[in-house]
């Protein structure tokens, strides 16, 4: 950039007359100073434009993975499942991720509290990583049997009598998603405890533990260091 | 001189923000993947006025399997009807979005069953699985926001999916298992209708 000061007013004759301080301005641009200013207003454009784009893709997105059921792992020292949508009557589904160290999936059928764990029927180990878990209840020979998969597998396979299930309903909870759990906890999948027969016609949620279906992951031993 | 300084400074200001551009694009490309790859699972639905519904039916790929993406507006107090007497009802103060699931299956006892979300129950009879098995392409199915978003006011009850036999399968049905059997399903087979508490009201439909 280079200034040029000129006289200000008066005929030519009369400018060298004029005040020797006014002087008008007249700035030019070099081709490089130009081409740097027109660099700087397209990065830092382009860096807004995303600054503003990414925030609200990231916003949609977390509605999206909410739809899909997607598992989130936002620690990876930390246990994250969600529950995968249910396709037909017979099973539930979870999608879990485990972090470094040794566990046991375990299921009880009687003895199910509100919120306590209960007597272990049958368990099973289960590995660090991610894994999709599915729990199946079929009734066969007039029993009562329960699958549970391990990433397609069998891994456990309990059969209970017709008078464990009073057949009046049941009621339930268990992790519909969670994003990061410590490990140490255990990791209920579903807790679902059967109604219990009043009259003929009428059942009530029943008062203490009773029977029914808990399963859950539970940690036996953290990562080793 | 001063030129110089202009252009040091220049040139400083377009490396930070070339810096700063590159790991914001990169971030960007990144998030941008992850959105395009869900909307091929969820679809892409648009709301363009918020305080009405929106339904949009997805591509499942799979036969007698139906999904529809769903926004429901604050205060909207969602009703879901079903053709066979079941129904819910939804109050919300907050809006949402939500993914509903329709499946018709032979259950092993071969009985047509109705699954929706998390509950089935039977379609008729072993006669009606019987007399649709391998004919579906003889009923119509028509559902709610298939080939766009389908806006829903808040004074409106809405199809959500609408499954009706030919009249050839109903003559047939007549002539095999009597009128009685085909009575509750000459004008539908299966429906769904949704809308919000008030529209079931002002149209008359509010028993559940």
């Amino acid at each position: 950039m280079s200034c040029e000061r000129t006289t200000g007013r008066g005929s030519e004759s009369g400018s060298n007359e004029a005040a020797p301080h006014e002087r008008r301005v007249v700035l030019q641009w070099s081709l490089k100073t130009l081409f740097l200013l027109t660099a700087v207003v397209a990065v830092w454009v382009a860096y807004l434009h995303f600054c503003y784009k990414t925030p609200r893709l990231k916003r949609r997105i977390a509605t999206m993975q909410g739809l899909a059921c997607e598992l989130v792992i936002n620690d990876r020292q930390q246990i994250a499942a969600v529950r995968l949508p249910q396709m037909w009557s017979k099973g539930q589904r979870w999608d879990v991720y485990l972090p470094r160290g040794r566990y046991v999936i375990r299921l009880a059928t009687r003895e199910v509290g509100e919120e306590q764990l209960a007597p272990v029927v049958e368990e099973k180990p289960i590995l660090a990583g991610r894994h999709q878990i599915e729990l199946i209840r079929s009734e066969e020979d007039g029993g009562r049997r329960i699958t549970v998969l391990v990433d397609g597998q069998g891994v456990i396979d309990s059969e209970e009598d017709a008078s464990w299930n009073p057949g009046r309903g049941s009621g339930g909870t268990g992790v519909s998603r969670t994003n990061g759990k410590d490990a140490a906890e255990p990791l209920i999948l579903s807790r679902d405890r059967f109604y219990q027969p009043i009259t003929e016609g009428t059942s009530q949620t029943p008062e203490g533990p009773a029977n029914g279906i808990l399963l859950w992951i539970e940690q036996i031993a953290p990562a080793s260091p | 001189m001063p030129n110089k300084w202009l252009n040091t400074i220049l040139f400083i200001a377009a490396a930070i923000g070339a810096l700063l551009a590159y790991r914001a694009g990169k971030e960007h490309r990144q998030v941008l993947a992850k959105h395009t790859r869900l909307e091929a699972r969820v679809g892409r639905l648009s709301i363009r006025d918020p305080s009405k519904a929106y339904v949009l039916a997805l591509e499942t790929g799979e036969e007698l399997h139906f999904a529809w993406r769903l926004y429901i507006p604050a205060d909207f107090n969602l009703r879901r009807k079903h053709s066979d007497g079941f129904g819910s009802r939804n109050a919300n103060r907050t809006a949402y979005e939500c993914m509903w699931r329709l499946m018709l299956r032979e259950n092993d006892d071969g009985v047509l069953q109705v699954f929706f979300n998390n509950g089935v129950w039977d379609l008729g009879d072993r006669r009606m699985a019987d007399l649709l098995r391998g004919r579906w392409d003889e009923v119509r199915i028509e559902s709610l926001g298939a080939a766009a978003a389908a806006e829903v006011d808040t004074d409106e009850v809405a199809t959500l999916i609408r499954i009706v036999m030919s009249d050839d399968l109903k003559k047939e049905a007549q002539q095999r298992f009597g009128e009685s059997f085909v009575k509750p399903y000459e004008t539908v087979l299966y429906q769904v209708q949704i809308g919000s508490e008030r529209a079931f009201k002002e149209a008359g439909l509010d028993e559940l």
